[in-house]
């Protein structure tokens, strides 16, 4: 998989008279077919990355590439695109009107075409001729994904997409960045939707005041040393008397019959399986536990909030 | 590039054309023709009262088109900036001094368009009243031209300042001077302060003269414009012109978004 985005631990500092950090040091990399999902609290800096990135506002220190082109030149914008956060669009504009003046700027060949394609994509074609004032918020968004295919973008940063869509549009959004990525796109985005990343990313950063404090795939991210063990006894009775005699493991009963076990230690899971056999019972599942990526997230939030209290303490 | 640029200027003319003039000459044909019953009544003869008319007809225009200039050159490109529809332009493999002339000619054509409808107006009442084609019409019509273009770039320029009352304040101030420039000048040099005189003289070539364009008094006496003076109007305008833009295009291409 080509390299398409490579930053080097690009900073960002503003204030004259008092300078203030809002981006410490933040290197990433993204592939294409790959979408990478950037957490963090307010004020983390997940925004002025993009920024950055985009050319929008400028670098204080480190480097970065995209396609191969040094940011902020016009060469590493080529294949770029961007959904900002709560953009406005241009209310005297239909769909179409917007669409084509973008292809126009974009200079697509064949816009007509492309236009009807990707506002059939979005499930937008029977809006094309409606005011952009006239659309709901989720169908804005729509339209401007549109905007972001018909440019062909093979690099998109979007920008909180989530925020204030439905239920419906969160899921045609997820649907949509899947099917992208299949399309070898690569897709960075940046939202406080965990559950939802956690759907779609490969990857995930954790940034909190403008650093990164955690990088890795959401599969190495989310493992934990614990495994759930599950079985099916014959009765509630047999099922309560054996998972009172496996303490100190910890249990839960899901149903009368059914309990589900979580070993800290792995090496029990055999010793343990043995037993549940032994006493007549059935394994229905053996996994290793998932953290979700919000825990993760409150985990890493509070453990740097208390290794800060511990320093200043 | 410049199919860019004039795909830019058209949708910004648009933009403008459609949502915030159309209520300025609304406002503007009522007041003239509250103008042209009023000064009917007041005035004794009919050629006093086209004088009257024209005089207060032109200072309307002159006050209307600062208002227009102070508007559209504020809001055009920062309401792009804070509606962020400007993020998705500048995400393009393009320069930001593309977008910025785009910007900067499609507000221009606005408010010269504007200006135009109004002296139009003006023009179309007075020949439905007195009969008369108005003979200073193209002289008028192309000094005001000059006039509010410059001032709709600077407000353009000064509109990329983090506050709107920076934008105010700077745009207020520098046309008021512009229009006083040799005036001005002329106190201080009698003052003998020679500090003053230096400040005087440095924004006396920074800041635009107005008076230049300012031909109503010729106009009203039947005075003729000669076409070097006209010519030398719009070279000063037209590099003054350029050099808002090229200031412009370097203020945007180092704002942090």
């Amino acid at each position: 998989m080509s390299e398409l985005l490579v930053t080097e631990e690009i900073s960002k500092t503003v204030g004259y008279l008092k300078k203030e950090t809002i981006v410490d040091r933040v290197s990433i990399s993204l592939h294409e077919g790959e979408i990478l999902g950037l957490l963090g609290p307010n004020g983390a800096g997940k925004t002025t990355t993009i920024k950055m990135l985009l050319g929008l506002t400028s670098i204080t220190s480190g480097s970065a590439r995209m396609f191969g082109a040094p940011v902020p030149t016009p060469a590493s914008r080529a294949g770029v695109g961007f959904l900002p956060e709560a953009i406005q669009h241009p209310n005297h504009l239909t769909v179409h009107e917007y669409l084509h003046f973008h292809a126009c700027l974009s200079c697509v060949s064949n816009s007509q075409k492309l236009i009807d394609e990707h506002l059939g994509r979005v499930g937008m074609q029977d809006h094309r001729d409606r005011l952009l004032n006239e659309c709901s918020k989720g169908m804005r968004q729509r339209v401007d994904i549109a905007r972001i295919l018909l440019r062909q973008a093979r690099l998109i940063f979007l920008d909180e997409p989530f925020s204030g869509l439905d239920p419906c549009g969160q899921v045609m959004l997820k649907e949509l960045l899947i099917s992208l990525k299949k399309e070898k796109i690569a897709i960075l985005v940046n939202s406080h939707a965990a559950g939802i990343l956690e759907d779609v990313c490969d990857r995930v950063c954790v940034m909190n005041k403008g650093k990164i404090v955690l990088s890795d795939s959401l599969a190495n991210l989310l493992k934990t040393s614990k495994i759930k063990v599950v079985a099916d006894f014959a009765d509630s009775a047999t099922a309560s008397e054996f998972a009172g005699k496996q303490a100190p493991i910890s249990f839960a009963l899901k149903m009368p019959t059914v309990v589900e076990f979580v070993l800290d230690d792995a090496n029990r899971c055999n010793e343990l399986a043995g037993a549940i056999m032994a006493a007549g019972g059935k394994l229905i599942e053996v996994s290793p536990v998932m953290l979700t990526l919000d825990q993760l997230f409150v985990r890493v939030l509070s453990e740097q909030q208390q290794a800060k209290t511990g320093e200043n303490a | 590039m410049l199919s860019r640029i004039r795909l830019i200027m058209w949708d910004t003319f648009l933009d403008v054309a459609r949502h915030k003039m159309l209520m300025i000459h609304v406002v503007f044909v009522c007041i003239s023709l509250g103008l042209f019953n009023l000064f009917g009544h007041f005035s004794t003869t009919p050629s006093l009262e086209y004088r009257m008319i024209q005089d207060v007809g032109l200072s309307v225009i002159s006050l209307f088109g600062f208002l227009i200039a102070l508007f559209i050159g504020s809001t055009t490109l920062r309401d792009e900036i804070q509606r962020k529809t400007i993020y998705a332009i500048f995400t393009l493999p393009m320069g930001r001094w593309e977008l910025y002339t785009g910007k900067f000619l499609g507000t221009l054509l606005a408010a010269v368009f504007n200006v135009f409808i109004m002296l139009g107006i003006l023009t179309s009442l007075l020949y439905i009243k007195f009969g008369v084609v108005w003979a200073g019409f193209q002289w008028v019509g192309l000094f005001m031209l000059l006039e509010f273009a410059i001032m709709t770039g600077m407000v353009l320029l000064f509109s990329l300042s983090d506050s709107l009352i920076v934008c105010f304040s700077l745009s207020i101030f520098c046309i008021l001077l512009g229009n006083m420039a040799e005036h001005v000048q002329h106190l201080v040099y009698e003052a003998n302060i020679p500090l003053l005189s230096y400040v005087t003289d440095v924004a006396y070539w920074i800041i635009p003269n107005f008076g230049y364009f300012n031909i109503k008094y010729k106009i009203l006496k039947d005075l003729t414009i000669s076409p070097s003076f006209a010519l030398w109007a719009i070279g000063y305008a037209g590099c003054y012109l350029f050099f808002l833009l090229v200031a412009g295009s370097w203020a945007l291409q180092k704002k942090d978004l």
